[in-house]
């Protein structure tokens, strides 16, 4: 008996190691199941039943390489099935994340392979199964099914391991979360061609493949938007992808649309705030072929995740009234208040209300962060305005002119400044027959771009300056300019009274 | 000690592999913007850059920008024709086809009240404009004023009887608001003038199956869009429809 114990002893000794280092490596193994890959996004695709076999080709690398563990498709049929409704959007996503205890998986690996114009577009991306985020993406195009898969699984033995994975969730709290939703095939010839599914796919891989990015996996977020959406000419759909997305915790979706020319192909794309559905981010690349949508997915991932991560703050900005046009680096961005999308740095702010004083400032512009700013715009001074017109009412033009040309030197930036040009020149030319001054005051009046009623006021006063400096020529050319382009306003009708 | 450095190794080993990978696509992204920048609206854009600079008069550099803004609608570059579109109407503020292309781009920045503005003036400078009411329309689609909305498709259509995208519009805002009848003789006229305009089978298809419950003719309206558009992005999602319908 004792003979046994002591022989029992021995080999647990010599077995410990052993079970030890087989629990240690079962413990560090990515658990995974590989679904059949989507091949219903082009007709050519499908009719090839490619899904299959990429799904079989990418599970047989799983599982000839020690550190994963690949679960039975079989062995998880019940759930195999969920997803592909859910896929096909006749089942709640939520479907989609299992339970990784009973499945005794950690992550799902899906894909698609589409054929755009001969060309087998494929993309494995390797998702955790509680939260959708891709920890692995790759994909590969090429004229053959078995190169493109190549790629991947080249991908999959270098890159795709357990530290790997471990650097990708390290911070996923911290990191913001995305989704491709969908690219629409915009003008006729995109839309015979059908690249929008294709390149929708292509991108989310391309998204799924940075660290700094939570990509949701969008055979997921896609399903969240089941519903049978009406397709509108020239416009994008109203859905409620932004508040669905938002409720399940995706903070942005990307969206575009693709057109294609007879030389060239141009994809657009933006990216939306899920919570306020306000869109931060717009672009624009241009393709010549489409061989080319893959590296464009690159580029156009790389400059989402650039402005996500780095490039944009938020500049939240309210004025005192409401209602001012915001302008930063002289480019018009609505009216306050108003949240806005901006890049970061130093960024000039320009506002501007009738009736009050533009304010002008810098601001510094952090990335991830929402600067602030309250601004009270002053009134206009009328009174200076009305000094002027004091003095024009006791017919004291000198006065008059020299009040103007002090709002004009106070107040040039305002549209009150157009007036005090318009009067100005006026009585130049009317009362004090200065008319090469009155002309240098209309020329200077219509090159502040003022409205089209002041502006053609403005060309009024140059045609009768030039009429009253005995320039017939001139005053005709400007008499027919108004005439062509102006037709609409007083000036113009009384013009038409004047022959030169 | 070992697996230290067998991981170091491994990263390092995926570093190398992801920039030798990066630079390939960096490299044919490049070359495709380089092909692209040969192409013949970028090409005439070019061109347009270059005259501009010469030009005298104010009109002039109105209709170049206008052009170029053209151009950049049809591309759909929503920033360039903001850009170009405003330089069009500071030199020429009159000019109903550069506020139209403003309002136009502005629906697709999602800045609704600031097109449908633009879209005023375009129209009360050019009152016969269908496209300026078309767009109108889809400014106050997105802005979820359907009655609004199908107010501007009709009088797109009343000055344009072709215009088969304002019919679709108002055949999906129809179907939206409950005037079926309407949807339906709408979204046909779209086939009588053009039968292969592809989305109008579409929502025909959808109208027949989730308003009118007519199946059978909603399975042959799915169908016939599919092979109209056997590519779309949605067709996995289409073709489970016909499925559900027994088609």
């Amino acid at each position: 008996m004792k003979k046994h114990i002591r022989l029992f002893v021995i080999c647990a000794f010599l077995l410990l190691p052993v079970f030890l280092l087989s629990q240690d490596q079962t413990a560090s193994q990515i658990k995974l199941a590989v679904v059949k890959f989507d091949d219903s996004v082009t007709s050519e695709s499908e009719k090839e039943n490619c899904g299959d076999n990429a799904a079989a080709a990418i599970e047989g690398l799983f599982r000839g390489v020690e550190r994963f563990y690949v679960r039975d498709r079989n062995a998880i049929q019940s759930y195999i099935n969920s997803l592909e409704k859910v896929q096909a959007g006749a089942l709640n996503p939520d479907a989609m994340k299992g339970d990784p205890a009973s499945l005794k998986v950690d992550f799902l690996t899906v894909g698609t392979v589409s054929k755009v114009d001969g060309r087998y577009e494929v993309d494995a991306r390797t998702v955790s199964i509680d939260n959708m985020i891709i920890v692995h993406s790759h994909g590969a195009g090429s004229a053959s099914l078995s190169d493109a898969l190549g790629e991947i699984e080249w991908s999959i033995k270098e890159k795709f391991n357990r530290g790997y994975i471990t650097e990708r969730q390290s911070d996923d709290e911290e990191r913001p979360t995305v989704t491709v939703f969908k690219f629409k095939d915009f003008n006729d010839r995109a839309a015979k061609k059908g690249y929008g599914g294709s390149f929708a796919e292509i991108l989310n891989s391309q998204m799924g493949s940075f660290l700094s990015i939570a990509a949701i996996e969008r055979k997921y977020s896609k399903a969240l938007i089941n519903e049978k959406i009406l397709e509108m000419a020239g416009v994008i759909e109203n859905d409620d992808s932004g508040k669905n997305f938002k409720d399940k915790g995706i903070q942005y979706k990307v969206e575009g649309d693709i057109r294609i020319f007879s030389d060239m192909i141009t994809l657009n794309y933006r990216v939306y705030d899920t919570s306020s559905n306000a869109l931060i981010y717009i672009g624009s690349r241009d393709i010549g072929s489409s061989k080319g949508l893959r590296p464009a997915a690159w580029s156009i991932s790389n400059s989402i995740e650039d402005a996500l991560n780095n490039r944009l703050g938020i500049l939240k900005i309210t004025t005192t009234p409401a209602g001012a046009g915001i302008f930063i680096d002289g480019k018009h961005e609505g009216k306050s208040p108003a949240q806005i999308s901006t890049l970061r740095g130093m960024r000039s702010i320009e506002v501007k209300l009738d009736g009050y004083i533009p304010y002008k400032g810098d601001i510094q512009i952090q990335s991830k962060s929402i600067i602030e700013k309250n601004i009270v715009l002053r009134e206009v001074p009328f009174k200076l305005l009305q000094n002027a017109m004091d003095f024009e009412r006791r017919k004291d033009w000198k006065g008059a002119v020299a009040a103007y040309s002090d709002f004009i030197k106070e107040y040039g930036d305002t549209r009150e400044a157009d007036s005090a040009y318009y009067r100005k020149g006026h009585i130049e030319m009317m009362y004090m027959n200065a008319y090469q001054d009155a002309l240098a005051t209309f020329e200077a009046l219509v090159k502040r771009y003022p409205d089209t009623i002041i502006r053609a006021e403005g060309y009024y006063g140059i045609m009768r300056a030039y009429e009253f400096l005995g320039d017939k020529v001139k005053a005709a050319e400007t008499k027919n300019y108004i005439l062509s382009y102006y037709a609409e306003t007083n000036a113009a009708e009384e013009a038409s009274k004047i022959s030169y | 000690m070992k697996r230290i450095l067998l991981f170091l190794f491994i990263i390092s080993l995926s570093a190398a592999i992801l920039s030798c990978s990066k630079k390939e696509n960096k490299e044919l992204a490049e070359q495709e913007f380089k092909i692209s920048e040969n192409a013949s609206l970028n090409q005439e854009i070019k061109k347009l850059k270059e005259t501009v600079k010469s030009v005298q008069t104010d009109v002039e550099r109105a209709d170049i920008y206008t052009k170029i803004a053209v151009i950049n609608s049809e591309k759909g570059d929503v920033n360039a024709i903001i850009k170009s579109a405003a330089e069009a109407i500071k030199y020429q503020p009159n000019q109903y086809m550069s506020h139209y292309l403003l309002g136009k781009s502005y629906i697709t920045a999602g800045r609704l009240n600031d097109a449908v503005t633009e879209l005023e003036t375009a129209i009360g400078l050019k009152n016969d404009f269908a496209p300026a009411y078309f767009e109108m329309g889809n400014a106050l689609y997105k802005k979820y004023s359907y009655p609004g909305a199908k107010e501007n498709y009709k009088k797109a259509i009343m000055l344009d009887k072709n215009m088969i995208d304002a019919y679709n519009n108002l055949g999906v805002i129809s179907t939206i608001t409950g005037d079926l009848a309407s949807a339906e003789k709408n979204l046909k006229q779209c086939i009588a003038l053009n039968p292969d305009y592809a989305k109008a089978y579409k929502n025909l298809g959808i109208l027949y199956d989730t308003k009118m419950k007519k199946n059978a003719d909603a399975v042959s309206n799915y169908n016939k869009y599919l092979s109209l558009r056997p590519d779309c992005p949605e067709r996995g999602l289409v073709k489970l429809w016909i499925a559900a319908l027994g088609g």
